[in-house]
């Protein structure tokens, strides 16, 4: 047994007493005085609902569930790690499994100094690479790589954000793509039913984190600068 | 054959002593009348009877038979008293078809022709009737059960004089047409005198007398005369009542027989004999005192 | 005797036991009630969740919150030891010997009630369930995993199987608490103290107090079980009639 969380132990005996009164109130107090006739037909109503239910939860559109609705990853899947930082190390992107192009853009840019931005300054560390394409061809190319973000084999990947980039004079903008909080619900089984059928497992797959990553192709007579960390790497 | 019979029943309540000794028959198809003050034991002993309570010794047997947990004596005996208790969600109608249920001879028609004439609702719910109406409900039960045992305990409890009247006139034309033995306890006489055909007195736990009501009618006289003419005459006598009239008369309550003997010896010499009312005589029986509350006030 | 002499009647147990059962089901309605109000107020504490954990990086924050109709089940628990004892007070026994009865008609109709009781206990605590993943679909359908939402009927039945069984060990056990405290209030000292000592056992493992636990808790078979818990149900009943077979009424 592990030791018990005293504030558990308060919660579950202020429940207990709520659950008392409940009892005691609904015995001792006016719905006593319900006709019995009103009192059985409360509770064949409520059998009645109850024993409909298993027949109700069947017909629901089962394409609502997240895991129906969204793509799952088969388990070999989750084991493929997909670096992003291999990219800054100067990996081609298209060479490395599980990433994807999650948004892209293309600027005409005739300037010959390109200072980029992070916003929100300081509080956001963007992973930029910058490559220097052969020709001066005067279009600045920023994708959004990114690595698929797993939970309970769920590919949340649909409903990731990208950045947002800008060009605005010699300034390319990288904003950070706005923050998504989402909550997903699963059932466990009543303890009755682990008991006899066994616990199943929830958490047996483990769940990946997924990032992102600004790729900017910049014409050969572009210098980059920026306050930010950004890394070079070399056309392959 | 006796329906109910007591042989030296005694009941104790931890160091209490409820009833003492206790030991009588009462017949079939007889309706006695249970009468003593409040605390007497009068419903420790029913409770005995309908095998709710244990002896605590001595020997009870309700149609032969040990009433304490006993089924058969569960199924032929009803017992009638204001602590009856019925579940808070049944109608009064339900309750009848409930108790139907359970006895053989249940009387419906008899049931409902009273709860008409009590004007009682049948949709009403019993822990809502007033004092009075519940124990007109809780008759019903009783009348209508038709248990060769039926056992009122206090069974007039906050009834209008009328309706009491009315109770002990349904109770008496029911008992002519079944037969059945009946107890009523009270501690008043007379207002049941006269549908009593036996009358059992009881008195702290003690069994004061047991006699048809007309004999009762005959067992005392009282005496009127000089105080030391009666103390003279009395002394040794077992005497029920005595008080002092005027400045130095006295008035006692003797059996009939003892007196008759003492009269034919003393002669009526200034002596005024009356006859004692069976309601006044149980009174006497079972007061704690032999001059009554006066005795309290009497100092001199 | 005369011809309108009233005749004795011969009572049978069983019949009897059967009047008083019919009479306490339609009587004691209002303990269903309040059953349905445990449950009801079980499923509200169940919406918002039994745990929840959660992963994030810079752009997203993934928590799973597990649901669980493990409260209603519990809160029906609690419901059924509440009526044993209940039954056994005073106030339910009068009604109980208004009308024909003995002691054991009285407790094997009691007992008849209890696993009556126990079986749409059981029934209505894992269908609260169900009921609570419908109600949990269209609060937050959109982001429901469909694991565990829609069980297999022999899946179900099993639940059904299991809470029918506790509940008939927590009312036999609730009714030997109420027999005991009908026999001495000492045992309203006592009983609570004992069952604090046996949760603060039971967290220093103490072998005894754990092999007790295992018994019962610990039993993955469902046979198994059903044959444990009958059994130990049978005694504690039989117990307890024996117990309070003696005791005055009314």
């Amino acid at each position: 047994m592990a030791t018990i969380d005293p504030l558990l132990v308060i919660l579950f005996m202020a429940n207990l007493l709520i659950l008392v009164l409940v009892i005691l109130f609904v015995v001792k107090s006016g719905c006593f005085s319900l006709q019995n006739k009103i009192q059985f037909w409360l509770i064949a109503g409520y059998i009645l609902l109850l024993l409909a239910s298993p027949v109700v939860i069947q017909m629901l559109p089962k394409e609502n569930f997240a895991d129906e609705r969204i793509k799952k990853v088969s388990e070999k899947d989750l084991y493929v790690q997909a670096d992003l930082y291999t990219i800054a190390q100067g990996a081609s992107p298209e060479q490395i499994k599980g990433v994807f192009v999650l948004e892209q853009w293309e600027f005409p840019y005739n300037g010959s100094m390109l200072n980029v931005v992070v916003r929100p300054l300081y509080e956001y560390d963007a992973v930029i690479v910058v490559e220097r394409k052969d020709s001066a061809d005067g279009k600045i190319e920023a994708v959004n790589y990114a690595s698929k973000p797993i939970v309970e084999l769920i590919d949340l990947s649909e409903i990731m954000k990208p950045h947002k980039v800008a060009l605005d004079g010699n300034v390319l903008k990288v904003t950070a793509p706005e923050f998504l909080q989402i909550e997903l619900g699963v059932f466990r089984n009543e303890f009755v039913i682990s008991q006899i059928l066994g616990d199943t497992e929830l958490e047996s797959a483990p769940w990946r984190h997924g990032s992102q990553l600004i790729y900017l192709r910049v014409p050969a007579d572009v210098e980059v600068q920026s306050e930010a960390s950004v890394h070079f790497v070399e056309k392959q | 054959m006796d329906v109910i019979s007591c042989q030296e029943l005694t009941k104790t309540f931890g160091r209490v002593r409820a009833l003492n000794n206790i030991t009588f028959t009462i017949g079939q198809n007889r309706i006695t009348g249970l009468i003593g003050p409040n605390g007497a034991g009068k419903t420790t002993l029913l409770k005995i009877i309908a095998g709710f309570l244990r002896a605590s010794s001595g020997e009870v047997r309700v149609f032969s038979e040990d009433p304490f947990n006993n089924l058969k004596v569960a199924a032929n005996m009803i017992f009638i008293d204001d602590q009856m208790r019925f579940p808070t969600s049944l109608t009064l109608s339900e309750i009848l078809a409930s108790a139907a249920a359970f006895y053989e001879n249940w009387d419906m028609e008899l049931a409902r022709r009273l709860f008409d004439y009590f004007s009682l609702d049948p949709e009403q719910y019993h822990h809502k009737l007033s004092k009075g109406m519940k124990s007109t409900f809780n008759m019903i039960i009783g009348l209508a059960a038709r248990c060769p045992l039926t056992i009122f305990d206090e069974p007039t409890t906050g009834m209008d004089a009328g309706v009491r009247k009315d109770y002990y006139r349904a109770l008496l034309r029911d008992y002519l047409q079944k037969p059945r033995t009946i107890i009523i306890s009270s501690h008043l006489l007379n207002e049941i005198e006269d549908i009593l055909e036996d009358i059992f007195l009881l008195s702290g736990g003690e069994k004061r007398l047991q006699t048809p009501v007309s004999d009762l009618k005959e067992f005392a006289v009282a005496l009127r005369g000089r105080r030391e003419v009666i103390d003279k005459l009395t002394a040794g006598q077992e005497i029920y009542y005595q008080k002092s009239v005027g400045k130095d008369h006295s008035y006692v309550v003797i059996r009939r027989d003892a007196a008759e003997g003492l009269l034919k010896k003393a002669g009526r010499d200034g002596l005024e004999v009356f006859p004692v009312k069976a309601d006044d005589l149980c009174v006497y029986l079972t007061s704690r005192k032999r001059g009554g509350i006066d005795s309290v006030f009497d100092r001199y | 005797m005369s011809l309108t002499d009233i005749s004795l009647t011969e009572p049978s147990l069983f019949d009897t036991v059967k009047k008083q059962f019919l009479y306490k089901l339609k009587g004691r309605l209002g303990l269903f009630l309040a059953m349905m109000g445990v449950q009801i107020m079980g499923l509200l504490f169940s919406l918002s969740g039994a745990s929840s954990h959660g992963m994030g990086d810079n752009f997203l924050y993934v928590s799973v919150n597990e649901f669980s109709s493990d409260l209603i089940i519990w809160f029906t628990f609690f419901w059924i030891f509440v009526v044993a004892v209940l039954i056994t007070t005073k106030d339910y026994q009068n009604i109980d010997f208004t009308f024909v009865a003995n002691r054991l008609s009285s407790h094997l109709s009691n007992v008849g009630f209890l696993i009556t009781a126990a079986v749409i206990g059981g029934v209505t605590a894992m269908l609260s369930g169900t009921l609570l993943r419908i109600v949990i679909y269209f609060i937050r359908g959109r982001y429901m995993l469909s694991e565990n939402f829609i069980t297999a009927p022999e899946v179900v039945l099993t639940g059904i199987a299991v809470t029918i069984l506790y509940l008939l060990l927590i009312s036999a056990l609730g009714y030997f608490c109420g027999v005991l405290v009908q026999l001495s209030k000492v045992f309203i000292v006592i009983l609570p103290a004992l069952y604090i000592g046996t949760v603060d056992f039971l967290a220093r493992e103490l072998p005894v107090i754990v092999k007790v636990y295992n018994f019962i808790i610990g039993e993955n078979s469902l046979a198994l079980l059903a044959v444990k818990v009958l059994i130990t149900t049978a005694l504690i009943y039989a117990c307890s009639c024996v117990l309070a077979n003696r005791l005055e009424v009314r």
